[in-house]
Parts: structure tokens; C-alpha cells; sequence
């Protein structure tokens, strides 16, 4: 066939591969793109070709992006989450170039990167909004305007996301550092070091709807995701449904989000961010205007493929998809699999993975670019897998969930394994009782330790160290034979 | 007969090998250790149970064993080795990097009096910043990387006395 198109995926790791998989099972030819330390990496040999960009930030250089999909000839550009995925730079720049980037509008992705911008747009389309200021902050902060705002309060980055930029400020005499630091984190991370304040929400829940439109003003809500586990503003643990939501709040931020989403003509794949008080008031907060890390679990419940629709709207096929036919079953659960040593401060933890056995059975998916060998390194996030449990109901997907993690074998390297089995075996988290401070208050119950199955380890480890010293040993035995011994003895 | 110190976290365990006679901790139990594969994997038969594990020798003493969903880290010692080691311990007045990465800045320079747990540099690893803070209170001796340079796990970065 002369007019297959063909996909270049403008990423790594596993959503590279999650993006690959879909264009493979739809017969769609791949591109991989990486980098010189991404040379070992998985996502380039599942592709059908791979061009090598330049060194370990070249995922963010869009020229590069671009001439790698012009010398093979892609036509479609796939940008993942991160890196330039919520650049409207490079998504106009693709589409100048003839080619299809898969996501939103360009003129979208520039109003959403606006937190203020989005801000407006969401009063607009009649969105409650948290209290804040709609103009940035001046680069000389007035000293009386300080003292006028409550406390605590946000300090945010007008542009970026991922959590980076955003800072708290719990008074009026440290607004001025909190708004420098921020300043200097988004000014590194997004070449922007425009901030503005907005009112922090004490004990909110993080809740956002995700939604698909046909870039014409039709948007199919699917659904929502529970994301309040996080630990310095990164997700960890995400699901659908949300425990404990009042139907009648979960059907009016679905409706918010869809009216938003009209309201742009919003074209593929968007997150729309909420905050929910504990009075149950929900507050928009931002859009993420791309393939979320925790797709997988909307696409647990509702069976769909998101990928692949993200995919059918680029190819310019209709969203067939009708708010009716969404119908959300059972519950799912994600935990992220981190490269990180949680005894010593969450430190990263790099090095070779010389053992590995990832999880399965009933229920299960895992989403990685993992195998045996590959080594971690510090160039890009410490994010290792995700593992997702579907069942019945959501009691069933956290046993599902925590019989796969203690299934996931993992050698040489730290890993937040027990951490996340700690976690969603938590009294509260059970409950669905959680808000976006609970890492920061809960308490887990010391790492369980069990004696006997030290016991356990520790004769393993002794009859272990036994035969490998035995089996050094044998050899030289060999060697040292009675004559041997005794001519040996005569010499000295 | 070999006797094996073993310590796991925080708990030593004593291991005595005797032909087909094996005690933990003075008590007699039974156990069979056999490799299923040449990767490390072993299955440890006690009685009807078998007990799956991942093993392989780290530098050193050190073990990492994979067991049910755990990474367990052990320190083996002989009878005979155990007397001799000693922990090395890391002086109080250096800071090194605990992980790899890149020092975004350098707040401290030599003859600096500085106080206890007050920064002296940043580390960027993984797009994660880290304040590396002095444990003791002193002068600055000397420093040894520039921001913006690589650092690797473990080396020097200032000290203080």
C-alpha cells in the first residue's frame, strides 16, 4: 500500500512502547527516535526503523524531531507525555512541515500552556476556578501585596507542569524567597520565570476527567481518575473511579470538563485537572493537553484503547465514540514503579537491573521498557514501570494489585516496591480517604519485618555462600595433590 | 563445619553448616538449597515447602536475595572473617554525593566558617534537585568540584573541619 502513513514516536521508555504497540497491532509503520544514552534502550528495537538524534537532550530538540521524521518519511508525530509533548511551538512546526502532530491544536496546547490563559478560558466556559490572580506576579513584588493574600498560598509557574515550578508559601514574610525559588525552577525547567499566586486548598483531593474530542466541539467524557498519591507533586498511585465520590459531583465535573472541552473545540486526548475540597467543591486547575502517564487505568474500566483513538483522530477518521456507549466497569488501580531507594530519602537508585521477573495474571498489565541488563541511569526519569490492576470492584483490584507487586522480581537496583504495597495496604487508602498531603502525614507501619522468613533468608544465604566457595575450592584441590604437597614442603 | 554470621537490616543471624545438620540461630532446622537455573534463581526446600529465591553475590560480603516481592541485602561473614572487619566509617566533615549527578551550585568556598545542617551545594540527579547539607559545624577545607561538573556516587565534594 503506497499511502500507509507512517508514526515517529517522538519519545522513550514505556509510553514510546505503549505508542509503538498500538501502531503495530493497526498496522501503522514506526520511527524511534533516541539517543546516544538511549542507545540500548527497548523502544527502538520494536520499532520498524530508529534514528539516533544526538545526546541525552535531544528528545527536547524539536528541529531534530522534525528532520528525523523527514529523512524516513513519517508523516505523523507522536509526542508521548513530557518533553515536547505540550509544545505548541513544535506542534505548529510539524504541521508546517506537512505532517500530523498527534494531539491537540498548536493554537490549543499555546493557551493551555498559559496557566493564566486557561485560567480565563475555563471562567469562560463557566468553570468554577480556585480564588488567585489572573495577571503575573511583577518581578518587584509590591511589599503591602504580600501581606493581602491568605496563607498558605501557591506560588505557580505561568508556564510548564509535571508539578515542577509550583511552591508554597506559608506567610508573608517568606513569599519573597518562595517566589524567587520558584522563579529560578521554572526560568530552568521552562525558560519562563513568569509566577502567579493562587489560593491553596487545604486537604484537596486531585481529581481529573478525561476527555476526547473530534477537534469539531464534539467531547466524550471518560470518565475520571483519582490522583491525590503524590510525593513532591509527582502522581504514584492513580485509579477509576474515584473512591468515595458523590455521583451527582463526579456527573457535574464530567459536564464541567466537557463544557471546557466544547468550548475549545478540543482535538484528541485531555486531562482536565480539578481539585475537590472537603466541603466536595471542585475547583478547575489545569488541562493536560496529551496521553497521561495513568491512561491505562480509564482504559481498564472503560475498555477502550486510547492510544489508538488518539491515532484515529489524526488519521482524520470520525470519533464514532457516543457519551452512551461509555460505560465505566469495575475498578482500576495504577502504582509507579520508581527507581528510587525510599531507606535513604527517596534517593535514585541507577545501576544494571541483573534480575528481572515482571508481574501478570488475572487483572493485571504492565507497562515498561524494561529487560534483564538494561542499566538505569540518571539522564532521564527514575519512572520504571506501571503496574495495573482491574477487578471487580475496588477491594478486588488493590488484592489484585498488591499479589502482582509482590510478584514483580527486581534485582540491582532500589525500587519503591514495598513502599507501594505499604501504601495501599494503609488504613486510610483503603478507606479511599486520601488528599494530596496523605504521603506527607500518614504514617506507615515500619517496613514489615518477618523473622522468619529472615531466618528463612539467612540460612539460604549461608548454604548459598557454602557451595559457591565449594565449588571454588574443588578445583584447586585438584591441583594440590599429596605429591604435589610434599615436594612443596621439602622446598622450604 | 562452617559457622556463617549473617546480618539482614538489623538483625544477625548465626548459621551452622554440618554435613546435613543445619542450626539458625542454635536452633536445628531443616533445608535444602538448589540452584534452578544458571541465572541465580534457587529454590529453598524446607519440609513440603519450597521457597523461591533470587541470589547473587554482590561486591564483597554483600548478597542480594529476591524473595516474595522483597529485595533483601545480607551481609555474609565467616566465622573467621567476622573478627577482622570492621565497618568503615565515613567522616563526619565530608560531603559526597550520594548519588550521581550534576552540582547545579556550589554555595561554599574554602575558609567559609559555616554552621551544622547549613547547604553547601545542590545536586541535580533524575530532575530531582538536592540540598547536600554539612553535619558538623567548621571551616571549609576545601572543595573539590565546581557547579556544573558531573559528580559520581560516593566521591568527595567538600569538607569540613
Amino acid at each position: 500500500m503506497e499511502n500507509v502513513k507512517k508514526v515517529l514516536v517522538a519519545n522513550r521508555g514505556e509510553i514510546a512502547l505503549r505508542v509503538l504497540r498500538a501502531c503495530r497491532e493497526l498496522g501503522i509503520p514506526t520511527v524511534a527516535v533516541y539517543t546516544d544514552s538511549d542507545q540500548l534502550a527497548l523502544h527502538l528495537r520494536y520499532a520498524d526503523e530508529a534514528v539516533l538524534i544526538g545526546d541525552r537532550s535531544s528528545y527536547l530538540d524539536a528541529e531534530k524531531i522534525i528532520a528525523a521524521a523527514k529523512k524516513t518519511n513519517a508523516s505523523l508525530i507522536h509526542p508521548g507525555y513530557g518533553f515536547l509533548s505540550e509544545n505548541s511551538a513544535f506542534c505548529k512546526a510539524v504541521e508546517e512541515h506537512g505532517m500530523i502532530f498527534i494531539g491537540p491544536r498548536w493554537e490549543t496546547l499555546a493557551l493551555l500552556g498559559d496557566k493564566l490563559a486557561s485560567r480565563q478560558a475555563a471562567l469562560a466556559a463557566g468553570l468554577p476556578v480556585l480564588a488567585g490572580s489572573d495577571q503575573p506576579l511583577p518581578q518587584e513584588l509590591p511589599v503591602e501585596m504580600a501581606y493581602q493574600v491568605s496563607y498558605p498560598v501557591l506560588v505557580k509557574a505561568s508556564v510548564g507542569g509535571c508539578g515542577r515550578g509550583i511552591r508554597l508559601a506559608k506567610s508573608a514574610e517568606e513569599l519573597p524567597q518562595v517566589i524567587e525559588a520558584a522563579r529560578q525552577e521554572a526560568l530552568a525547567a521552562f525558560g519562563n520565570d513568569s509566577v502567579f499566586l493562587e489560593s491553596m486548598v487545604q486537604q484537596a483531593r486531585h481529581i481529573e476527567v478525561q476527555i476526547i474530542g473530534d477537534g469539531q466541539g464534539k467531547v466524550v467524557c471518560l470518565g475520571e481518575r483519582e490522583c491525590s498519591i503524590q510525593r513532591r507533586h509527582q502522581k504514584l498511585i492513580e485509579e477509576s473511579p474515584a473512591p468515595c465520590l458523590p455521583e451527582s459531583i463526579r456527573a457535574s465535573m464530567c459536564q464541567a470538563a466537557q463544557k471546557l472541552g466544547s468550548s475549545l473545540k478540543y482535538r484528541g486526548l485531555g486531562a482536565v485537572e480539578f481539585l475537590l475540597d472537603k466541603q466536595n467543591n471542585f475547583h478547575f486547575i489545569e488541562v493536560n493537553p496529551r496521553i497521561q502517564v495513568e491512561h491505562p487505568v480509564t482504559e481498564m474500566v472503560t475498555g477502550l484503547d486510547l492510544v489508538k483513538e488518539q491515532l484515529m483522530i489524526a488519521l482524520g477518521h470520525p470519533l464514532e465514540l457516543a457519551q452512551g456507549q461509555v460505560e465505566i466497569r469495575g475498578a482500576a488501580i495504577e502504582a509507579r514503579v520508581l527507581a528510587e531507594d525510599t531507606a535513604r530519602d527517596f534517593l535514585p537508585s541507577t545501576g544494571p537491573i541483573s534480575y528481572l521477573r515482571e508481574p501478570g495474571g488475572p487483572g493485571i498489565r504492565v507497562d515498561s521498557a524494561l529487560y534483564p541488563g538494561i542499566e538505569i541511569t540518571v539522564d532521564y526519569d527514575p519512572l520504571l514501570a506501571k503496574i495495573i490492576a482491574w477487578g471487580e470492584n475496588r477491594h478486588s483490584a488493590i488484592q489484585r494489585l498488591l499479589r502482582a507487586l509482590d510478584e514483580f522480581q527486581m534485582g540491582g537496583i532500589c525500587s519503591n516496591l514495598e513502599f507501594l504495597k505499604q501504601l495501599i495496604t494503609s488504613a486510610k487508602f483503603v478507606e479511599g480517604d486520601v488528599d494530596t498531603t496523605y504521603l506527607e502525614k500518614v504514617k506507615l507501619p515500619p517496613a514489615h519485618q518477618d523473622v522468619e522468613l529472615e531466618k528463612a533468608v539467612a540460612l539460604a544465604a549461608a548454604l548459598f555462600t557454602h557451595q559457591q566457595r565449594e565449588v571454588q575450592v574443588l578445583p584447586q584441590d585438584e591441583n594440590t595433590n599429596t605429591w604435589l604437597q610434599t615436594a612443596w614442603s621439602e622446598q622450604m | 563445619m562452617s559457622l556463617y554470621y549473617i546480618t539482614i537490616g538489623k538483625n544477625e543471624y548465626n548459621v551452622h553448616l554440618d554435613g546435613r545438620h543445619l542450626k539458625v540461630n542454635g536452633k536445628p532446622v531443616s533445608g535444602d538449597l538448589r540452584p534452578i537455573n544458571e541465572l541465580g534463581l534457587h529454590v529453598l526446600q524446607r519440609g513440603k515447602k519450597s521457597m523461591e529465591l533470587h541470589l547473587n553475590s554482590l561486591d564483597g560480603d554483600h548478597l542480594e536475595i529476591l524473595v516474595g516481592g522483597q529485595r533483601v541485602l545480607a551481609k555474609v561473614k565467616t566465622s573467621q572473617k567476622r573478627v577482622r572487619h570492621q565497618a568503615a566509617r565515613a567522616e563526619v566533615g565530608t560531603i559526597t554525593a550520594p548519588m550521581p549527578g550534576v552540582l547545579v551550585s556550589v554555595l561554599a568556598k574554602v575558609g567559609d566558617v559555616v554552621e551544622q545542617d547549613q547547604t553547601l551545594a545542590v545536586l541535580e540527579s533524575m530532575k530531582m534537585q538536592m540540598q547536600l547539607r554539612t553535619a558538623s559545624a567548621g571551616t571549609v577545607v576545601s572543595v573539590l568540584y565546581q557547579a556544573g561538573e558531573q559528580v559520581e556516587k560516593g566521591k568527595e565534594i567538600i569538607r569540613v573541619n
